[in-house]
């Protein structure tokens, strides 16, 4: 008894020295004899399809051209917050101007339409960029595109806001709520316009 | 009874692990990779997670369907282990599609579309103890350039008949691949961008592996 006892603990040491717990593993039978091929040496072997490895020159030329034209986008981007500024701040003083009875509104109309046309060169670069197609911006491009929304039609209503408050003052006619909603309407559209500069940066 | 004892635990050595045999093939079931970019004003962080969960069809005949956008292979012989891994450039979400946009433009990937990376170690004795660290060899396609990094730390959590969970962290410099370093406000971005891979194998059949 004590003979046979030894002999199968005997036998089941080798058996369990033999059996690793990977080779006992489902669908491994025998692993240890495998003739093993080296790793996969070429993408192909991976799994990809062709069409996922496939170089695309084109795509590539677009994203290029698409950096190319946000970069200038940004930096023109950049120098329109100075003119920007400086017409809100040139505002301020003309409305007090006008207010006292000073009818000249000149600099704050030619700074305005200078802004105006270097603000819609911004926009041109970013709006002509190429994209793919189903393009949904996300993270603070997305918010920096909302904010397009609020400042780009300001953009436009601001200074014909601007333009029948001056005519008034042409004519020496009162000027009545339009300066405050002309104010007003500048102040959003400089607000939104740096909170956009700013998302996009920080 | 003091032999039965020995003999006991004589049987018992093997399925205590004190090292296991990793001889076979291996297949990545899933993965997540993550760069690291830092510029001044912040730090980002880029993933590629695989599987992805992709919904095709709308209503009742939606079907959830897995792609994966990283793929890999692995073999284990005579205590030389081999993994070759490839990564869809554009599977990386840095939770802006437009710096994601800039950094295919910037690597390159319509004309390199795959990250392929190769690793490969020897165990010490062809045996390895977990959970562990060996320095592995990592070769490195990417943008156009092929660039090796020797001696990076591999760690290893699990290692078992259920699968491998292997973690690295490469240190890749954008220099070194030829990448001109994104700039945001003239100000451009470091040029170590440090890698995690972490990644989960499962051991397979050959004929698994064909598939």
């Amino acid at each position: 008894m004590k003979r046979s006892m030894k002999v199968f603990l005997s036998f089941l040491f080798i058996a369990a020295s033999v059996i690793n717990p990977l080779e006992a593993a489902p669908k491994q039978k025998k692993s240890h004899k495998l003739v093993i091929a080296p790793v996969a040496d070429s993408t192909d072997d991976l799994g990809f399809s062709k069409e996922e490895t496939q170089a695309n020159p084109a795509f590539q030329k677009d994203l290029e051209a698409r950096t190319d034209m946000l970069r200038i986008h940004q930096t023109l981007g950049l120098i329109t917050a100075v003119p920007l500024t400086t017409e809100f701040i040139l505002g301020i003083t003309t409305a007090n101007n006008v207010a006292k009875g000073n009818s000249d509104t000149g600099l704050h109309t030619t700074l305005g339409l200078a802004t105006a046309g270097l603000y819609i060169t911004t926009a041109m670069f970013a709006i002509l960029a190429p994209k793919p197609k189903d393009l949904k911006p996300t993270g603070n491009t997305e918010l920096h595109q909302i904010l397009s929304w609020i400042h780009m039609p300001l953009m436009i209503l601001t200074p014909l806001v601007g333009d029948m408050a001056n005519d008034r003052i042409a004519n020496g006619q009162p000027v009545g709520d339009l300066g405050t909603i002309h104010g007003i309407m500048a102040g959003t559209l400089l607000g939104s316009y740096l909170t956009s500069l700013a998302v996009i940066t920080f | 009874m003091n032999k039965y004892f020995l003999y006991f635990f004589l049987f018992l050595i093997p399925v205590l692990g004190l090292g296991l045999d990793l001889k076979g093939h291996w297949a990545l079931e899933k993965s997540e990779i993550t760069y690291t970019v830092t510029h001044p004003l912040h730090v980002v962080k880029g993933k590629a997670v695989s599987p992805i969960k992709v919904t095709k069809g709308n209503g009742a005949n939606a079907v959830i369907e897995l792609t994966f956008p990283t793929k890999g292979k692995g073999v284990c012989y005579s205590g030389h282990n081999e993994f070759h891994v490839g990564v869809l450039v554009d599977s990386f979400d840095s939770g802006d599609k437009n710096r994601d946009l800039h950094m295919l433009q910037v690597t390159k990937a319509g004309l390199y579309p795959l990250i392929d990376v190769k690793a490969d170690f020897k165990e010490k004795d062809g045996r390895i103890s977990l959970p562990g660290q060996v320095a592995a060899d990592f070769t490195i396609q990417f943008a156009g350039k092929t660039v090796k990094y020797p001696n990076v730390n591999l760690e290893m959590t699990a290692w078992n008949s259920g699968g491998a969970h292997l973690l690295a962290t490469l240190r890749l410099k954008l220099r070194d691949f030829e990448i001109q370093p994104p700039s945001l406000l003239t100000m451009p971005v470091q040029d170590e961008v440090p890698v995690r891979l972490d990644m989960f194998w499962k051991h397979v059949d050959s004929k698994e592996l064909k598939k």
